[in-house]
């Protein structure tokens, strides 16, 4: 039986609408319209306990409220969840029990007050026996650096810091389900990589589950072995994320700007092998994809040049947004509803 | 499913005390906040001895009943409740405005305790620091009268904190009531009715007869006419039990409706940013 099922969800929000003008304020007082938003829109995935999965798509497509559907804090228009037998709205105590969540954008440390305060209150609140919440603060005080914070008022804290001691705070608990909405967000690589790493030591040694939002690539090759897509509400793709390392695997973009336009018809000679890909070529632009692991940009940026009249370049990575756009927009999504070996999926 | 066995016993209620220990320390951290509300109480009393000093200068009797140390005794403790039972009070403004809420929800907490809890840590420890120690200064220097005897003090304790869950439930339901209406208009009204019928300011007998009808027959009364009342020694005991068991009636009826309306409010909840 999985652990969390998801069936047809869907959140449609009433976003109030403001006609211009005194008028249309005047009326919006005696009759206000609304606009329908639909967030999450029907939406169907199984996980099982111990898995850690990738949650992701670009800003505003769902991601937030599918977390907050999942925790219970916010009711489905229609479909349903369901966590470990409870419907997680309905039954919203008990299930907050067995749950960890860190919302990215918003702090539930108590921002006035000393960290040691957050964690006096965690502590009273779940009720931790007094050897596991040691045990616990030993464990995380070393990797999340909590000593070093624990009289300092949250709101002197720095980004890091902060998230630091909101992972430390969301599992005090010991939860055996942890939600993290964008945990990764505005922290430098270093702090992001030493997150990961605690949280694959976490599932490793407690079988803990993982449901991590992002719009971070790293985030989701280094933790997740498994990926759910949405796009405007929808779901797009569930599975392995070897399913997408085509798309994934082509970290970096190099955009070319030519002398003269004529040139992009030899552009296709850049892209001879399968190490680099033509992604676009019109005109005096052209865009290459490729693999840094595979071939180095300067061996790139060195063969670009023997062939095209090179005016002006620019390397980036690839984001999600690009990815999820190819996701989306090629690679055959049937339905929209996914062509991964959903690992969840389809079980009794 | 062993992951969801070893689960943690349902937490008792003395859990919501964490809140009220963390409301506590919010005060003390903004200690200039702190020292301002406390000058701004001793203030608001002197300026009633004043007040009040003066209008019944001259007067041999009563006005309305009232001898002077009675009138000035009721409005200067008043004054000094107004920490602890604040008119305009709104325990789940910021939560609402700032998002906070979500992360409240997302724990194992009745919410309606939390925000009472935790509302009561402030008001309480405020009344406690500054109301409290300005009012035994002015029976000292004999200003106001104490209390006719200690039971009376005690009865009186026990009804200032009626007006307070009284006052929380009334706050709370009309907070939740702004999910829908998202308005400034309904705060007005809301702190409105409490200055003017629980007789924060005057004691009612010194409204003219309608309003005073009308307030006698509303529940606001509960917060701060009827603790006054026992205070100044206008209740005699009998009366001061009828008077508790009124208030209590009100502040639990007024808290389970805020409660029904809770559940309703929280299936069309929505909660602002990420
Ligand atoms: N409280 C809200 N009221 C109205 N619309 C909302 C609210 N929260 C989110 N939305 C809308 O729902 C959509 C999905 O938002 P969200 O779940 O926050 O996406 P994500 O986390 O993936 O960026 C967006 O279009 C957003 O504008
Ligand atoms: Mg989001």
């Amino acid at each position: 039986m999985p652990l969390i099922e998801v069936s047809r969800l869907t959140k449609v929000y009433q976003v109030p609408l403001r006609q211009p003008g005194f008028t249309g304020a005047a009326l919006s007082l005696v009759r206000p319209s609304y606009k329908a938003v639909t967030a999450v829109d029907g939406i169907d995935f199984t996980i099982q306990a111990g898995e850690m999965v990738g949650y992701i798509g670009p800003n505003g497509a769902g991601k937030s409220t599918t977390i907050k559907l999942l925790c219970g804090v916010l009711a489905p228009t229609s479909g349903s969840v369901s966590v470990g037998g409870l419907d997680p709205h309905r039954r919203r105590m008990e299930n907050a029990r067995r749950i960890g969540l860190v919302y990215g954008q918003r702090s539930q440390l108590l921002w006035d007050l000393p960290v040691r305060e957050t964690f006096y209150l965690l502590r009273r609140i779940y009720q931790v026996p007094e050897s596991t919440y040691r045990e616990n603060l030993a464990d995380f005080g070393r990797t999340f650096e909590i000593d070093a914070v624990w009289d300092t008022p949250v709101r002197l804290l720095s980004l890091g810091q902060r998230m630091r001691a909101e992972l430390a705070a969301a599992l005090i608990h010991s939860p055996p389900i942890v939600y993290l909405d964008e945990p990764t967000i505005g922290l430098d690589v270093l702090a992001k990589s030493r997150i990961r790493e605690f949280l694959r030591q976490m599932n490793r040694r407690r079988g803990t589950t993982v449901i991590l939002t992002t719009h971070d690539l790293r985030d989701v090759e280094e933790v997740c072995d498994r990926i759910i897509m949405i796009h405007q509400g929808r779901l797009v793709y569930d599975g392995a994320l070897e399913g997408l390392r085509g798309t994934f695997g082509e970290r970096c973009t190099l955009t070319l700007e030519l002398e003269e336009a004529a040139g992009g018809a030899v552009a296709p000679e850049v892209a001879l092998d399968d190490d680099v890909r033509l992604i676009k070529a019109d005109g005096k632009r052209v865009e290459l994809a490729f693999d840094r692991r595979r071939i180095s940009a300067p061996e790139v940026i060195a063969r670009a040049c023997a062939v095209l009249p090179v005016r002006d370049l620019v390397l980036r990575e690839t984001d999600l947004e690009s990815v999820v756009k190819q996701v989306y927009g090629g690679n055959g999504i049937e339905n929209g509803n996914g062509n991964g070996e959903g690992r969840g999926g389809g079980e009794p | 499913m062993n992951v969801l066995t070893n689960f943690i016993p349902l937490p008792g209620p003395l859990r919501y005390l964490a809140y009220t220990r963390a409301a506590v320390a919010r005060v003390l951290a903004y200690r200039v906040n702190f020292w301002m509300g406390a000058v701004g109480t001793v203030l608001g009393m002197t300026i009633q001895y004043y007040l009040w000093t003066a209008i019944y200068h001259g007067e041999d009797g009563a006005l309305a009943g009232y001898g002077a140390v009675e009138a000035l005794t009721y409005v200067i403790l008043g004054q000094a409740l107004q920490g602890f039972l604040h008119p305009e009070g709104d325990p789940l403004g910021r939560k609402v405005r700032d998002g906070s809420i979500a992360v409240d929800l997302a724990r194992p907490a009745d919410w309606q305790w939390v925000v009472f809890w935790d509302y009561l840590g402030g008001s309480l420890f405020r009344w406690l620091t500054t109301g409290v120690p300005a009012m035994v200064l002015f029976t000292v220097v004999g200003a106001v009268a104490a209390p006719p005897s200690l039971g009376a003090f005690l009865v009186f304790l026990v009804s200032a904190f009626l007006g307070f869950v009284l006052l929380f439930a009334w706050h709370f339901l009309f907070g939740l009531l702004s999910f829908w209406t998202k308005g400034g208009g309904l705060i007005d009204l809301k702190a409105t009715a409490v200055s003017l019928f629980s007789g924060a300011l005057v004691p009612l007998e010194f409204y003219p007869p309608g309003l005073r009808r009308m307030a006698m027959a509303l529940p606001f009364r509960g917060i701060y006419y009827l603790p006054l009342s026992i205070y100044t020694g206008r209740l005699g005991a009998g009366e001061a039990a009828g008077a508790l068991g009124w208030q209590a009636a009100w502040a639990v009826g007024l808290f389970l409706m805020a409660r029904v309306l809770w559940r309703r409010a929280t299936r069309s909840l929505v909660i602002h940013g990420g």
